[in-house]
């Protein structure tokens, strides 16, 4: 930019040059300059096909922080935060970004909808998707519309399997709106009604819901993802098993817990992953039998544990599986349903003082 | 919830496709959608496994069982064609039996608790006994080799 500026102002204030200076980009001229006076010195020539490399750096310190300021302010249009940049820009061109981004967080259940994917998904790689019709759309399409933002960004606290209910409290997630036309219904304190509204306006539609819908600033947005590993689920699952289960070998199982199991990718994500071997605690388990080959069972479990493939055991390849634990691993255990009960995270962080007043 | 019927489909034909071999009868294929194939025991010997051995030092050298792949894009892997070995068994009546891919891949892993209990492979084929785990390569998710689908296994609650 700054070589550009001086060739301009150069070429405006002294015609007489013709344009040369222009033609010819700045660097190639002082480097002509300077292999003029070397060869004349040392009676050599440049060449490729050479060992010694010489290196002439030109540092410039006439454009500087004063001169950004003032383009920033003459010609805010000009500093756009581009996609690429906008997790990492520059300190000094974040204040006058023009594009507004907004981070809407809150909590959401999937209650009704059990083949509700979390974003648009199709099972044929080339069947279209079907446009509306998964979690992030359906929260996004109308915090788009709302705020007149021109794209969103999706981000939950964890996934589940497009047959696994969210139920409880909800799974805590954040919406990133970028380009947002309409702000005045978020500035200063207006946000906390306004999201109010639009909370009313999801929760309308059947399959979902969400609450705690709120405001907050990018960098406690971003703590939604950080510490992914340490955070507890939740969940509730109904199995059968095709040998009877006692209730000695409920108590046996229960017994065991605290516990630790050794998890190798599950086959029906290893297409996109790698194969590695996952350690996972289980906290709390729980049984609710419900005849001899059917049962409930509650389970409080790290993040990141696969749940059906410890309960079915992955062909030998979680251990120890639920299967063993209940002592029936000669026949099957299978898991017929599953819901998330709880997602342990406090969400949307509480704020202690007032709430954040936004420009 | 609805009465519970008395049977259900297991645990593997509710999530994969169960298929014959081509080129060999004596395995099945378990092909998930998404372009991974579990190779198992069809014809199950009626006498008790004693022995499964991944690699034959005489002739084929690399033992199967220490192939270490790594990441996403498995590398390390090592390829198969279809008339690879995989795997031998040797029976309690003395008879052996050699077990080969059939299909053409790379083999992500082999399942290295047959080393420890190999009757596993007669008791659990389609559970704890499976013999290996292949994949196609990056988008791929079907492959030759294949033959028709087997029927479902239904278990019956004992």
């Amino acid at each position: 930019m700054k070589t550009v500026n001086r060739e301009i102002l150069v070429s405006r204030i002294r015609p007489d040059f013709n344009g040369t200076l222009v033609a010819v980009p700045y660097k190639v001229r002082n480097i002509d300059g300077y292999l003029k006076k070397l060869s004349s010195y040392s009676g050599k020539r440049p060449t490729l096909s050479s060992d010694l490399q010489l290196m002439i750096t030109f540092e410039q310190d006439e454009s500087d922080f004063s001169d950004l300021q003032f383009l920033q302010k003459e010609f805010p249009n000009d500093f756009r935060v581009s996609k690429r940049n906008r997790n990492s820009h520059q300190e000094a061109a974040s204040s006058v970004s023009k594009q507004q981004l907004q981070q809407v967080t809150g909590r959401i259940n999937e209650q009704i909808a059990k083949c509700l994917p979390q974003s648009p998904w199709s099972e044929e790689k080339d069947e279209p998707r079907e446009p509306g019709n998964s979690v992030s759309e359906k929260v996004c399409d109308i915090l788009k519309k709302q705020f007149g933002a021109s794209d969103s960004r999706f981000v939950t606290s964890g996934r589940e399997d497009i047959d696994v209910r969210m139920l409880g409290t909800g799974r805590p997630f954040v919406v990133e709106l970028r380009n947002c036309r309409i702000t005045s219904p978020v500035r200063g304190l207006n946000y906390l009604e306004t999201l109010k509204a639009v909370e009313k306006t999801i929760n309308s539609q059947k399959d979902i819901k969400v609450n705690f819908l709120t405001r907050l600033p990018r960098d406690i947005a971003e703590k939604l993802s950080v510490g992914q590993e340490d955070k507890r689920k939740q969940y509730c699952a109904y199995c059968y098993s095709i040998l009877p289960i006692s209730d000695e070998q409920f108590a046996t199982a229960r017994s065991k817990i605290p516990l630790t199991i050794v998890q190798k990718t599950p086959v029906r994500v290893l297409k996109r992953r790698a194969l590695l071997d996952r350690e996972r605690t289980v906290y709390t388990m729980d049984f609710l039998k419900l005849d001899d080959h059917h049962f409930e069972v509650r389970l409080e479990t790290q993040a990141g544990t696969y749940i059906k493939e410890f309960v079915h055991g992955d062909f030998g390849r979680t251990r120890p599986s639920l299967a063993e634990l209940l002592g029936v691993d000669q026949g099957e255990v299978d898991i017929l349903e599953l819901d998330v009960e709880q997602v342990d995270l406090e969400w949307p962080p509480s704020i202690k003082q007032s709430p954040i007043k936004f420009r | 919830m609805t009465s519970p019927s008395f049977s259900y489909a297991s645990v593997v034909d509710r999530i994969y496709s169960r298929r014959s071999s081509e080129l060999y009868d004596n395995i099945a294929y378990l092909h998930h959608p998404s372009g991974v194939t579990v190779v198992v025991l069809r014809t199950i010997p009626s006498s008790e496994v004693i022995e499964v051995d991944f690699g034959s030092t005489k002739k084929h050298g690399a033992d199967r069982s220490t192939n270490q792949v790594s990441g996403k894009g498995k590398r390390g892997a090592l390829i198969l064609q279809t008339d690879s070995k995989l795997c031998t068994f040797k029976c309690q009546d003395g008879t052996e039996h050699v077990v080969r891919a059939g299909v053409r891949g790379t083999l992500v892993e082999m399942n290295d608790r047959l080393k420890t209990h190999p009757d596993l492979i007669r008791t659990a084929p389609d559970n704890q006994g499976y013999i290996a785990i292949i994949t196609y390569g990056a988008g791929v998710r079907d492959t030759d080799g294949m033959g028709d689908e087997l029927p479902k296994k239904r278990l019956h609650l004992k």
